[in-house]
């Protein structure tokens, strides 16, 4: 089984008012794409309640950056409460949501995800010392990666959510 | 005996879905983009009728043979329950829909070698994997899966869009 080491967490978007679900969602899988991450998404939930609809989506993108190294983004975003709302914008009439709106980031390093390195006891007893002793250099400069990645995805969600001032 | 490692393959999507939708539309436009993409279509249907509606199951299997050595399967695996008729007014016009929960799996598979030439012997299912892993492995998972992926999310946006969500963009289109 490959390893995973939690790199990066606690990121949190909080978001409560008029949004734009469909902007968000594009500026997250846009910038999946311009950063060469595969989307993965893993679920996806539309229910509609008396209160209001109920959206949940999971994505786990990743991008392999090396025969050995694979990075892991886990997003977690859950909309409450959501209703569509029209306001009027430049003089122009505009479909928008309102609601409770939170995303959660984490920043997963994963190494020998091929599983190349288990085939045999003594194969995983070396690796666990190239890891820890020779390879180190080299995972501290993905790991500062993956954070950096995932610091940027929160900051351009973020930023778009505080463009809106109703 | 070795073993051929003929199969890339992967779960794409999973949506889940409670409300109003047309049953009707949704499943045209599952089939007709299938067959519009030439994929050979083949359908499973199951209805069960209980007492809080209808549990249908319902699933298409796309094929398309892309050359002599690989193809592309994509799978679409619906499950409805508790589907009833209602009746919606849109713009002023009554509208006969349904409502259900429900959830649409899209899973993703390339098969190599389907011609199964390469199983004649152990030595060729040797090579077969030597090919797959070195040389052309850049080329069956970028380009072939690659491909194959950016179409499901195609069809997964075609699905979200039919059923009005939210999240019905993608980055590939």
């Amino acid at each position: 089984m490959p390893e995973q080491k939690l790199v990066i967490e606690g990121i949190e978007i909080g978001f409560e008012g008029v949004m734009n679900i469909k902007e968000i969602y594009k500026i997250l899988d846009d910038w999946l794409n311009d950063n060469n991450y595969d989307k993965n998404e893993l679920v996806n939930v539309e229910y509609l309640r008396p209160e209001g609809k109920y959206i949940e989506l999971v994505l786990e993108p990743n991008k392999k950056v090396s025969d050995y190294v694979k990075n892991i983004i886990k997003i977690k975003a859950v909309a409450k409460n959501v209703k569509d709302v029209e306001i009027e914008q430049d003089g122009k009439k505009k479909k928008m949501q309102e609601g409770n709106l939170s995303i959660m980031f984490r920043g997963i390093l994963e190494t020998d995800y091929e599983g190349r390195w288990e085939q045999k006891a003594t194969i995983f007893f070396l690796r666990v010392l190239v890891d820890k002793y020779i390879y180190k250099f080299y995972t501290d400069r993905f790991e500062s990666a993956l954070a950096k990645d995932v610091r940027e995805i929160s900051t351009q969600a973020k930023s778009f959510l505080n463009l809106y001032k109703y | 005996m070795v073993k051929k490692e003929g199969k890339i393959g992967q779960k794409i999507t999973e949506l889940r879905f409670s409300g109003v939708f047309d049953y009707e539309k949704l499943y045209l436009a599952m089939y007709n983009w299938l067959r519009s993409h030439y994929y050979e279509v083949s359908e499973t249907y199951k209805h069960k009728m209980v007492a809080t509606g209808a549990e249908i199951e319902l699933t298409f299997k796309g094929e398309r043979k892309e050359s002599e050595f690989y193809k592309y399967l994509l799978d679409v695996e619906t499950h409805f329950w508790d589907m009833v008729d209602t009746e919606v007014v849109a713009d002023g016009k009554k509208q006969k829909l349904n409502k259900a929960r429900f959830t649409i799996v899209i899973k993703m598979t390339v098969v190599l070698d389907y011609q199964s030439q390469f199983d004649k012997s152990g030595f060729l299912v040797r090579l077969f994997n030597w090919l797959r892993f070195t040389i052309m492995k850049e080329r069956i998972l970028v380009l072939w899966a690659g491909k194959l992926c950016s179409e499901a999310y195609k069809l997964d946006t075609k699905i979200k869009e039919e059923l009005g969500m939210y999240t019905a963009y993608n980055a590939y289109s």
